[in-house]
């Protein structure tokens, strides 16, 4: 098992390295912060001069080189904006985005995986029909849409909550309900696929001929087998959600990781992308082998099949 | 002899949106302790039907629509749903056809045996129920029960696997089993293993037992009593020796001439024309009338009371059947 772990690791690092060689390339093509930073009438000599500060002028393959010395140390380089460490940027953001994103799952997981189940027990039932509902609004509405809804009658008109900002409970709530909404209705659609399909499994006749009750039938029995595509897609939107939040942290006005990044690509500011797209594949890594790991402790086939 | 289980007039209906239709057709059989009753018939004719209706865990499409079932001289359909789901696996245990489908591939074969003694005689804790499923898996001739109770089902071969299954459902000594086509799935090998267990928890309990399946020689074998099904109802029922010696109806007839003899070389394999009939599709008559070589215009018209002979111990519904002293 150790063996395993560290090889997924292993792997996980080659696809950071791999991450980073083209990240490196594409920044480099959008533009160059010598034409966007300096006034327009610098003179070329200033622009070089820029350029020699940025460590921007050097050979490709050069600042690669550089940039791979610095990450083995942990240094990602300063920000070509602000001046301070771009990693130091980058995780100041990480913090609140994986709050929202936190909350938001849960909501998503909470909300949508009962709803799943409930709808797939007894369909044509009120948690089907209520589920249907629910599950077209949040496919079919772009999360923003919800967010100024939200506002509008929770923060606005009922005073319940804040309009925006950065802060406890109370404020990521509505971003979090927002965010999450898709995800829940995604989640609960397929648990309820997953779930029906397990239900009509000889097993789960077993399990009933058994004479378990029928709480254990639908829990244990059909649940489990049920929940390895659910716990992918829940896993894959917490990725998407934690780097993917723009308009909701624009709208909520969320020191997001997302609006960072979109920010970072417009100021052509290549070292706190870069460090962003390190920690984001990062996370990536992390998170699919956190999923593969929960996959062979369901399932033995998995485990023993290695 | 003590009757376990009687199942009177039992009528299994199939809902559809235009109308519905019999699946199960007015059956009537009992069971004995220490005996087994084999149920016999083509696909589609109803068995299993019949069998998930005593345990009351018919399929959605599907209903109850009367008659009454007698297990140990309660009527089954008038009980609770949670008094049954105490009787299911507890004193009725019922063995699928496919054991590779047939287990939860997730959880270890200790757990899923383990699990029915907790429901059903309050054993807790880990340690207990492991030792419980320990002692069943004995039973069924598990080698090495203590080191496999921990592993899990696709580390076992089909036999084994339906070892297991037997293992779930005999573990509380339940007093009927039902073994719907316990052995079709398995290798021809494996499948007399299987029989002579099933004899072997049979004997030392008393147990009664339904075999379902579509092998006359097995009947013929293993079986006490046979009841024939044909479209949803039983056509003849009976001693497998008398019904095997001397059948009255046309179609167990056609079913007994139908098996192969190695012993005779005949050019081709006898066989009964034509397709047996789909629930809702035949007329007022006798089902078998259409593929029945002596038909009469009145078999069309009419469907057949059974006729009761040799001391009321065979029934036959047929309105010409054969070799019956009339």
């Amino acid at each position: 098992m150790l063996s395993y772990i560290l090889r997924r690791l292993g792997a996980g690092l080659a696809t950071v390295l791999l991450m980073t060689v083209i990240i490196f390339v594409i920044v480099r093509l959008v533009g160059d912060p010598a034409h966007l930073m300096l006034p327009p009438e610098a003179t070329e000599a200033d622009r070089d001069l820029f350029r020699q500060q940025l460590g921007t002028a050097d050979p490709l393959f050069t600042q690669y080189l550089r940039f791979l010395g610095g990450l083995i140390q942990g240094d990602l380089g300063r920000s070509f904006r602000y001046g301070v460490p771009a990693l130091g940027i980058v995780l100041e953001r990480l913090g609140p985005s994986l709050y929202l994103t936190g909350v938001a799952m849960a909501f998503a997981v909470g909300l949508g995986v009962p709803l799943g189940i409930l709808s797939a027990v007894r369909p044509g039932g009120i948690a089907d029909q209520a589920g249907r509902l629910f599950a077209v609004l949040g496919q079919s509405a772009p999360p923003f849409f919800f967010a100024l809804l939200f506002i509008r009658f929770f923060a606005v008109e009922l005073h319940w909550l804040p309009t925006g900002g950065y802060g406890g409970f109370t404020h990521v709530l509505l971003p979090a309900l927002a965010l999450g909404w898709y995800s829940a209705a995604g989640l609960m659609r397929l648990t309820q696929a997953n779930m029906a399909e397990a239900l009509n499994a000889e097993y789960i006749k077993m399990a009933r001929i058994k004479g378990l009750p029928e709480h254990v039938v639908i829990l244990k029995h059909a649940l489990t087998n049920a929940a390895l595509p659910v716990i992918t897609f829940a896993a894959s939107q917490f990725g998407i959600l934690l780097g993917g939040a723009v308009s909701i942290e624009a709208v909520f006005s969320w020191p997001g990781f997302g609006k960072l990044i979109v920010d970072a690509i417009s100021q052509l500011d290549y070292t706190v992308v870069q460090a962003a797209v390190v920690v984001s594949a990062a996370l990536f890594i992390v998170i699919n082998l956190v999923v593969d790991l929960l996959y062979a402790f369901i399932d033995p086939r998995i485990r023993y099949g290695r | 002899m003590t009757e376990i289980l009687r199942v009177e007039n039992l009528t299994t209906r199939l809902s559809a949106r235009d109308g519905s239709a019999a699946a199960v057709d007015g059956v009537s059989f009992s069971v004995h302790a220490g005996r087994t009753l084999g149920l016999v018939g083509e696909s589609g004719s109803g068995k299993s039907l019949t069998c998930l209706s005593i345990l009351r865990l018919l399929p959605p499409s599907l209903s109850q629509a009367g008659g009454s079932v007698w297990f140990k001289g309660e009527n089954l359909f008038d009980k609770s749903p949670r008094a049954m789901t105490a009787i299911r696996g507890g004193q009725i245990g019922m063995i699928l056809q496919d054991p590779m489908t047939s287990i939860n591939p997730l959880f270890t074969i200790g757990n899923q045996v383990g699990e029915v003694f907790r429901h059903h005689r309050g054993v807790s804790g880990r340690r207990n129920l492991w030792a419980k499923a320990v002692e069943t898996l004995r039973r069924v001739h598990i080698p090495a029960a203590e080191e496999r109770v921990g592993s899990y089902p696709h580390q076992f071969s089909g036999g084994m696997r339906q070892r297991i299954a037997i293992g779930m459902n005999v573990g509380c000594e339940p007093d009927l089993l039902i073994a719907d086509e316990p052995t079709t799935a398995l290798d021809v090998t494996i499948r007399l293993q299987i029989l002579s267990l099933l004899r072997e928890i049979q004997t030392a309990r008393a147990m009664a037992m339904i075999l379902v399946t579509h092998d006359l020689h097995l009947v013929s074998r293993f079986c006490d009593e046979v009841a024939v099904m044909y479209g949803g109802r039983i056509v003849e029922r009976g001693p497998v020796a008398r019904i095997f010696q001397n059948p009255a109806h046309p179609y167990t007839k056609g079913l007994i001439g139908a098996v192969p003899k190695i012993a005779r070389h005949a050019e081709r394999l006898a066989v009964i024309p034509g397709q047996p009939p789909l629930a809702g599709e035949h007329g007022a008559g006798c089902r078998f009338a259409p593929r029945c070589a002596k038909a009469q215009p009145r078999c069309f018209a009419q469907y057949p009371d059974d006729r009761r002979f040799e001391d009321d111990r065979r029934a036959v519904a047929c309105w010409d059947p054969e070799g019956l002293p009339s």
